[in-house]
Order: C-alpha cells, then structure tokens, then sequence
C-alpha cells in the first residue's frame, strides 16, 4: 500500500503553492505600479528580518534532526528536537508581529495604500500558516509523550512536509519582499 | 421573403467591414463542421442501430490514420485562421506611438461624457463624428469598468478605470449608428446606450462651431427663475455649464442640451414632457440613477423645464 | 473461485464500516456512496433554485420595457443564477458523480480519505447556503458571477450581497479543492493491483486530471476572493483604481481560475460520454489514448489561455495574439474528442436508450457551444461578440448543451446502480424531447440577438430595434419548454423511487468494474474483484474466447 498521507499532504502543500503565487503576483505587480520600493526602503528593515528567516530555516533544520532520531529510535532527543523547532517558529512570529507593531506606528497599514494591502496580506497569509504547523507541532509534541501509533508516525511525516513547504514559501516571500528593493 | 431580406441585411450591415470577412469564413467553415457532425450522428445512429438485443459487433476499432488525418485537418484550418484573425488584428487596431486622439470618451455610471481635445467641445451622450474619417478614439472611466460598442463603427473596447484605451472609428454613412455599454456596470447598465451620428464634414463642421458658442440666454422671466432655480437648488454640484461659472462634471454637462435629440444615454426623446417626468422624479424613470430626487414643486419644474429646455 | 481475485484491506477499519446506523446516518456519513448521493441531490436542489432564476430572467426579457422586476432584483438574480448553477448545481454534480463512481470504477472500497470526503461536501453545502443567506440580509450580490471590480467594490455594491458571494465561494472553493485531493490521491492509492493507470476508465482518468485542475486552479481563484474580502472588510485597495489599485488585476485572477474551471465542468462530461457510447454501441471506444492523453493536453493549456476572456480589455496585438494562438490550440484536442465519440458509433450496434440519446444530443449542441467557443479565439470576432448575447448562447451550449447533457446521461446511465431501479424510458423520452428542443429553442437564437448588438447582463432592451422582441420571446418561450422537460425528469425520478428495486448488476452489459458488483451496492464495495488485464474486464470475463489484448 502506497503511503496516501505523504501523498496528500504533498498534493495540498502543491495546491497552496498556487495560492501563495497568486499573492507573490500581487505584490510585484502592485509594486512595479507604484513607488513602494522607496517605502519598502525606507521603512523595511531586510536585516533585522532576514535574521528572523534564519530562525524559521533553522527549525526545518532541527525537524529533520528530530525526524531523524525519531527513525532511530531515539524518542529523547526527538522530543527535545521537536520543542527546539516549536520554538524556533514561535522566535519568528515573535519576529514578524513586533516588525508589525514597528510599521503601524510609522503609519503604514493594511488600509494605507497598495503597498500596505499586498505586503499585509502576503505576510500575513504566511504568518497564519506558521501559526497553524506551529500548533500541529505542538499536538504532535503533546501526542509524543504518550505511545507513539502508526497514525502519530503518519501525522509527524504530513506537518514535517508542510512545515518545510511554510519555511520554502517565507525564503520566497522573503526574496521578493525584503530583497529584490535593494537589487 | 422581405422579412428574411431585411433581416440578413441587417446582420451583415452591423458590424464593420474588416471583420465582416471573417465572419463570412468562419461561419462557413463552422457550418461544413456542425453540418458534417450532426449528418454522422444522425446517420450512425439509423445505419447501425441493432437489430437485435443481444447484437454484437466486431470489436475494432477504426483505423487510427483517420484520426491523424482529422488532426492535420484540423492544425490547417487553425493555421488558417490564425493567420487571417492576427492580419486583421493588426489592420484594425493600428494605434500610433503617442496618440492624438480625435474624441475622447468617459463612461460613467450611466451617461457618455465626450470632449473633442482638438475644437474643445464637451458634451454628453449625443456624440457626432463626420464621415468618411477614421477617427481615434480615447476611452477611460470615472468609476467602474464599461465597455465602448457600437458595431457597425468598429471593435470594442473596454473602458477601465485608470487606463486609457485607443481604438479606431469609421463611419462610411451620414446616419446615426447605435451601440451600447457592453461590461455590466451597475443597476442601470441595460440603459447606457450609445447613439452615434455620423455628420458629412459640413454638418459636423457646423455642429462644432454650434457647440462653441455661448449658452444662448433668453430674457423671459421663467427662464430666469429657472436659471436662478438650477444655481440654488445645487444642480450645479453636479452639471457642468460652459459660459458660467459652473464647471462641474459629475452629471452630463448641459450646455445646448436643448438642441440634442435624445437624453439618458439615449433612452427618451429631449421634449419638455419627458424632461419634466425626469425632474419629478428621476428615480422613477432610471430607477438606481445617481441624480436624486430633489421634489421640485410644479412651479419650479415649470422654470427648470423652461431653462434647461431652452439650453440651445 | 479462481477467476476472482481478493482486494487487499487498508490497515484501519474503513471508517464507512464503523460508521453507527442511527438516524444521523446520512449527516454523519463517511461513505462515498451515500456523499454521491447527498452530492446528486444538493445539485439537483440548486439546479432547480437556478431554473426558477433563470425563468424570471426570460420572463423579464420576454418583452421590451418590461418592468416585472426592478433593475435591482434582476441584477441579483442573474448573479446567483451563473454563480448557482456554476458552482452549486453543475460542479456537484459532477464531484458527486465523481464521488460515487471513481471508488467503484477502480475497484476500492472507499475513497482515500472518506472524512475529507465528507468536509468537502459540507463546505459545498454551507457555501451554498450561505450564499443564498444573502437575500435575507439587504440583497443577494449583485456583480455578476465574474464579479469585476471595481463595481463589486464597497463604493458601487453597498449590500452586503458581494461578501456572501466571497466567502460562499471560498467554502466551496475549499470544498472543492478536498474533492480534488481525494480524486487525485485515491486513483494513486487504491486502484485494484492489477489496474495500471493505463487501463482506467475514461470517466476515471477524467476525474483524475481533473482533480489536478482542481487543485491548480482554485487557489487561484480563493487568493483573489480573499484580496477582495480584505478590500470589501478592511479597506484595502487591490482592485479600487482610485486609492492606487488595479481593476485588471482582479480580472487576469478570475479567468486564471475561470477558464480551468470551464475545464473542470467539462472533463468529467467527456468522461461520462465516453462511458456511454462505447456500452450502447457494444464497441470499445475509439482512441482511449488519444482521449487520454489529449485530455491531459487541456489541462495544460487550460492555464495559458485566459486572456481571450479578456481581448476587449485593450491590451496590445502581440498579447492578443499570443493568447487567440493557445485558445485556437486547445480547441484541436477537445475537437478530435467529438470525432472519437461519432467513431466509436461507426459499425457498432446501437442502443437507443435514453442515456445514449442524451449523448448524442451532447455531440451535437457541444459542437455549436465549442464552434462558437473557437470563434472567440479569432480576436477581431471576440471584439465585437464579447459581453454579447452571443456568449451567453455559447455558454450555454457548453455548460448545459455540454456539461448537462452529459450528466443526464450520466445519471440515466448509472441510475440502476446507484439506486436499484431504472428510470423510465417514456419519462425519460418527454424528458429528453422537451429540454433538447427547449433548450436550442432558447439558445440558439440568442447568437443572432449577439450579432445584432444586444449586451448580456441587461435587465431590458429599448422597444424599437429590428427583431429583438421577437427573439427575445421565442427564447422565453423555449425556456417553458426546458422547465416541463425538467418537471418530466422530477417525476420520472419520483415515480422510479417508489417502485421497489429490481435492477440487475449489470443491466447494460457494461464493462467497467463498477458493474461486478450488487445495484446497489454494499456498504462494502466488493469482496472479491474479477481479474483486470485490459480496459474491459467485465468483457474479458465473459467473453474469455476472445479477450480483449492484455495489458499488463
């Protein structure tokens, strides 16, 4: 029997790939419209961000370490892999919300100009989907400390698959957000 | 017979000579096709209908070489229109680098605003263009989206908020051509019709210098009143007259709109008892319409009717 | 029993099996024959909400001037009738269609997953129930199904019709998308062993690509809804031109989704009518392999055509052309599609039931909806047709001469299976007569009122213009005839349900795998499963002197 988890969860991280293209289109195409490269340089901070980015990267990194202690037998070291990973995406989101707090006292919101639309609803799409595998992965981690079924297995192979799709999607968003003004 | 005359003619007298063309190959083409499915349908469906229930045929399949042949056909024929609709294309839609257009055109919800960069006309819903003349036209919107159509005097084209949109027009007849707004644009879409009448160059010549003139002011005391009415009841937030100091362009501007033949996006004949059902109340007439009902009483819509009415 | 084979269980109890038989049984289902079911008749509720739209509409169009409606209600209501009978009747249909069969079509038991199965029906369900929540709350949308900006925007579309279309359809879109991962995974996973992708049924395969379309082209479709939402709830400005937006943004959105969606109606009626010809004109289908794979071609080239919806919009020659390139392209596959079907007829024996007449009259009028579709690939045509009632004829020779036919056959096909009985034949024939004449009665004049200048999407027309009123009345009136042929099939379908089961297991001598089983079948599809080697087992099975060649 062929696994029809992994393949379903491949199906809809490929389903909201388009999702997230639409809004990536969006953007660009709103900020080769208009002068937001200048409100993204001058209000954006790449650096601040891009360090946040290395924060999320790094929990898909410790997943796979988790992952891979997990397949050895090691449930420990999984269990700590795993807490670091839900950590580390919570750093981020830290990450994302006070950089949001930051641009709302320079008055740049979702209601303030296409700019603001775009960049709002791109980041924060992608925000919501941080939000959501950090709460799988904490059910997962809650679930670890019982006895670990085939379907506990299944669902930790499914988040494991989406939560490094949401870590490809940011490097994107990242690109075309923080990035390519400065190009 | 006559009627099938008049009908064909009107079919083939509607749209404008360019495409035309491809319609007359296309429909032939299209006809051979339907013609050729419906014919093996029907005549598949006599020829090997069973005869018995428990009939059994031989199980083959035609040969597949039919099939490519069908598909040779068929990348040919495409090929073929291919060619024909890009070389149309590019013969209808010619526009220049930095276009000087003749007439420019904004849709609003629900009248045609026209202004003539060239004389400086503006004017509303009744546009006038000469014959024999391709003209450029400029269309844009001052809310939502709508659409310029008036087939017989070339393609259309979408009028979006923001853009601006350039097409050809060309009118081979002094007569007056018919279109309408063809994006749906609100509640009273159905009623944004367009009227175009083509003029031979002296007429259009004389309807210009018409429309450059000052309002004409008659001294009747009626018309007066009206006049002071049409300031002090804030029509003229809205309408725009040339030669006073009302300028706005919200509503149709007004200026010699005593002398156009039709108002409201052509919907009813300028005669003063449809001008005064529509000031006593609009919404009555164009339900949904953005000119509110301001409940004149008769003594003011009398004046009103005289001033605008006699707008020449 | 050597000749049958048994197919092998998932690990879990299906979750059909554990499912308790109480009085919730239908609410609290997992079983996809019981969601096809639940499918068919959510479909054939809207279907019928979306006719009695559609009957106000040519009752207000039956004359010039009319005023039976005000311009306000007919807006509304030819907005939900397109959004109703896109999204609500024909796409459930089809899903559920889909839901019902493609499990038994392969040989499995239950879908891939049966509880996702479940959520997207309900999110179908509620997305449509909310939407039509609408006219209880200040008016239904009134934008059109396309809903172009900016005129769906707060400023121009006050009620808060246009929100109920946004989230209605991001439920369903969501719905839809869970339909689609189930499709695609389940024909993956669960095909009987010996089933290679190769010898699917062609109403399988269908599904199967479609549900990639699905899941392509709904996301699409959800990113602009909610970039509306967020306009229309928190004042953002995507697609309002004046604060610095793009009304053109939200077009090249919608039609990235609406032309695949076109797709996504028609491909599962392709595959219907590839199930059907072959059955009643005894023969094996001429070009499973061109069918099959031309089909994927579509779906390909369904996402690089999308600009034709928007030739009229002013963009420049080379783009225009471009796009009339790739839409006259997809047109050559889709049209060899109905040489195939008349092909398979040549030298058969046919049964003329009346499944197999719905076909025909689908090869027919789908010939005028897809003629008419290629004349809007040659650009100068499309700039005088488009936004006419010419599109509105084409339309609707796609979506009802295509998509509709197809599923009544479909449903007259598959009806001794899904319920035990068959429907009636002399029924079934009023049925047919009634809504095929009705129907280009209606639309077929309606390409003439385009070429004469009418624009779609008016709630009248002036008195005065050469022939429309005449026009407009004879398509009214073939509207009356569509009505009693549907009045025809409630009753065919009413009277059928009340004789008690008598139908065979395979009455049409069929040969697809979900004929092996009961009609109706288990809750359990199957337990054994004849042996599958070529794309007919059931006529291998009983024809082994002359078996079809062996694929595997």
């Amino acid at each position: 029997m062929k696994d029809k988890g992994k393949l379903l969860v491949l199906f809809l991280i490929a389903s909201e790939a388009f999702f997230f293209i639409a809004l990536i289109i969006a953007y660009v195409y709103y900020r080769n419209f208009t002068n937001a490269t200048d409100t993204v340089a001058a209000n954006l901070d790449a650096m601040r961000t891009g360090i946040f980015t290395l924060f999320l990267v790094g929990s898909s990194v410790t997943l796979i370490f988790g992952k891979r202690a997990l397949k050895k037998g090691n449930n420990q070291t999984f269990k700590l892999f795993m807490a670091l990973t839900i950590l580390l995406g919570a750093v981020f989101m830290v990450g994302q919300i006070t950089e949001y707090i930051g641009l709302y006292h320079k008055q740049i919101t979702l209601n303030k100009d296409v700019f603001g639309s775009s960049f709002f609803t791109l980041t924060g799409f992608h925000g919501l989907h941080v939000i959501l595998g950090i709460i799988a992965l904490s059910i997962l981690f809650g679930v670890s400390f019982t006895k670990m079924k085939p379907v506990t297995l299944a669902g930790i192979e499914g988040v494991d698959t989406y939560w490094h799709f949401v870590d490809v999607v940011w490097i994107f968003v990242f690109y075309f957000v923080y990035i390519t003004p400065l190009l | 017979m006559l009627m099938i005359k008049n009908f064909t003619s009107i079919f083939w007298t509607n749209t404008d000579a360019s495409t035309n063309q491809l319609y007359t190959y296309f429909g032939i083409a299209a006809g051979c096709i339907l013609f050729l499915v419906i014919f093996f349908t029907y005549y598949f469906s006599k020829k090997y209908r069973a005869k018995q229930p428990d009939e059994l045929p031989e199980q083959k399949e035609i040969n597949h070489k039919f099939e490519l042949f069908i598909l040779i056909l068929a990348i040919c024929i495409t090929a073929f229109f291919l060619i024909m609709s890009i070389n149309t294309m590019q013969q209808i839609q010619d526009i220049p680098e930095n276009p000087k257009p003749d007439l420019v055109i904004t849709g609003h919800q629900w009248w045609w605003e026209a202004k003539y960069p060239q004389s400086g006309v503006l004017t509303a819903n009744e546009i006038h263009i000469p014959v024999g003349k391709r003209i450029l036209l400029e269309v844009n919107s001052a809310d939502v989206i709508h659409s310029w159509w008036v087939p017989a005097l070339g393609r259309k084209i979408d009028m979006i908020p923001g853009l601006k949109n350039y097409i050809w027009l060309y009118a081979d007849k002094p007569r007056e051509y018919l279109g309408a707004c063809s994006e749906f644009c609100g509640i009273e879409h159905a009623r944004m019709r367009i009227r175009v009448v083509a003029d031979t160059e002296e007429d259009f010549k004389k309807w210009t210098e018409s429309q450059l003139e000052p309002v004409i002011t008659q001294a009747t005391p009626l018309f007066d009143k009206g006049k002071a009415l049409f300031e002090q009841k804030t029509c003229t937030n809205c309408h725009g007259i040339n030669g006073t100091p009302f300028s706005e362009n919200i509503g149709p501007n007004l200026t010699h709109f005593g002398s156009r033949k039709r108002f409201l996006s052509d919907m009813k004949p300028v005669t003063r008892e449809n001008l005064k059902e529509w000031l006593t109340n609009p919404q009555n007439v164009k339900p949904g319409v953005k000119m509110p009902n301001f409940i004149f009483n008769p003594d003011e819509i009398e004046a009103l009717t005289e001033y605008i009415y006699n707008l020449k | 029993m050597s000749l049958f084979i048994d197919i092998p269980e998932d690990d879990d109890q299906l979750p059909a099996l554990n499912t308790g038989r109480g009085k919730l049984i239908w609410i609290s289902s997992v079983d996809h024959k019981q969601l096809g079911i639940m499918y068919l008749w959510l479909a054939l509720f809207f279907f019928l909400i979306g006719g009695i739209e559609a009957m106000i509409i040519r009752a207000q169009l039956a004359s010039a001037d009319n005023d039976l409606i005000s311009p306000e209600l007919y807006n509304q209501i030819f907005t939900m009738h397109g959004t109703t009978m896109i999204f609500l009747a024909l796409m459930p249909a089809l899903i559920g269609l889909a839901t019902y069969l493609l499990p038994l079509m392969i040989g499995a038991n239950e879908m891939a997953f049966p509880r996702l199965n479940a959520f997207s029906f309900w999110m179908t369900c509620m997305g449509g129930f909310l939407m039509y929540f609408s006219f209880f709350s200040g008016g239904a949308p009134d934008a059109g199904w396309f809903n172009y900006a900016p005129l769906s925007e707060n400023n121009y579309s006050s009620t808060a019709g246009v929100d109920y279309y946004l989230v209605g359809l991001i439920l369903t879109g969501m719905g839809s998308i869970g339909a689609g991962l189930n499709f695609v995974t389940t024909v993956l996973t669960l095909r009987s062993p010996q089933m290679k992708l190769n010898m699917l049924p062609l109403f399988a395969w269908m599904i199967f690509i479609n549900g990639f379309l699905l899941l392509a082209a709904f996301p699409l479709l959800n990113a602009g809804l909610f970039m509306m939402l967020i306009d229309r709830q928190f004042d953002a400005h995507f697609f309002i031109p004046s604060t610095g937006g793009s009304a053109i943004l939200w077009q090249h959105f919608f039609w990235a989704f609406g032309h695949p969606e076109v797709y996504i109606l028609a491909l599962p009626a392709f595959g219907i009518i590839s199930e059907v010809i072959p059955v009643f004109s005894r023969k094996p289908i001429f070009g499973y392999k061109f069918i099959a794979a031309s089909t994927v071609a579509i779906a390909l080239l369904a996402f690089g055509v999308w600009i034709h919806h928007m030739f009229a919009a002013g963009m420049s020659n080379t783009v225009n052309g471009f796009f009339a390139a790739s839409s006259m392209l997809i047109g050559i596959p889709t049209g060899i599609k109905v040489i195939n079907w008349i092909g398979t007829m040549y030298k058969g024996s046919i049964r003329m039931t009346v499944s197999m007449m719905f076909t025909m009259a689908f090869l027919i009028d789908f010939t005028i909806g897809g003629l008419s579709g290629a004349s809007f690939a040659i650009v100068p045509i499309d700039w005088q047709l488009t936004d006419t009632y010419y599109v509105v004829a084409h339309i609707h020779y796609v979506f009802l001469g295509g998509t509709a036919f197809g599923i009544f056959a479909g449903i007259f096909y598959w009806f001794p299976k899904i319920s035990g009985r068959h429907l009636s034949e002399k029924l079934g024939k009023w049925h047919l007569w009634l809504f095929v004449l009705g129907f280009n009665m209606t639309f077929l004049l309606q390409h003439v009122l385009g070429i004469l200048g009418m624009p779609r999407r008016v709630y009248t027309y002036p008195v005065d213009l050469s022939y429309w009123e005449v026009l407009n009345l004879i398509s009214s009136l073939g509207a009356i005839f569509m009505f009693a042929g549907i009045a025809a099939f409630l009753w065919n379908i009413y009277v059928t349900l009340k004789k008690p089961r008598q139908a065979d297991d395979n009455p049409w001598e069929a040969w697809t795998l979900e004929w092996a089983t009961t009609s109706p079948p288990q809750l359990q599809n199957f337990t054994s499963l004849p042996p599958v080697h070529s794309r007919r087992p059931l006529w291998d099975l009983k024809h082994p002197d002359n078996p079809d060649k062996k694929l595997n």
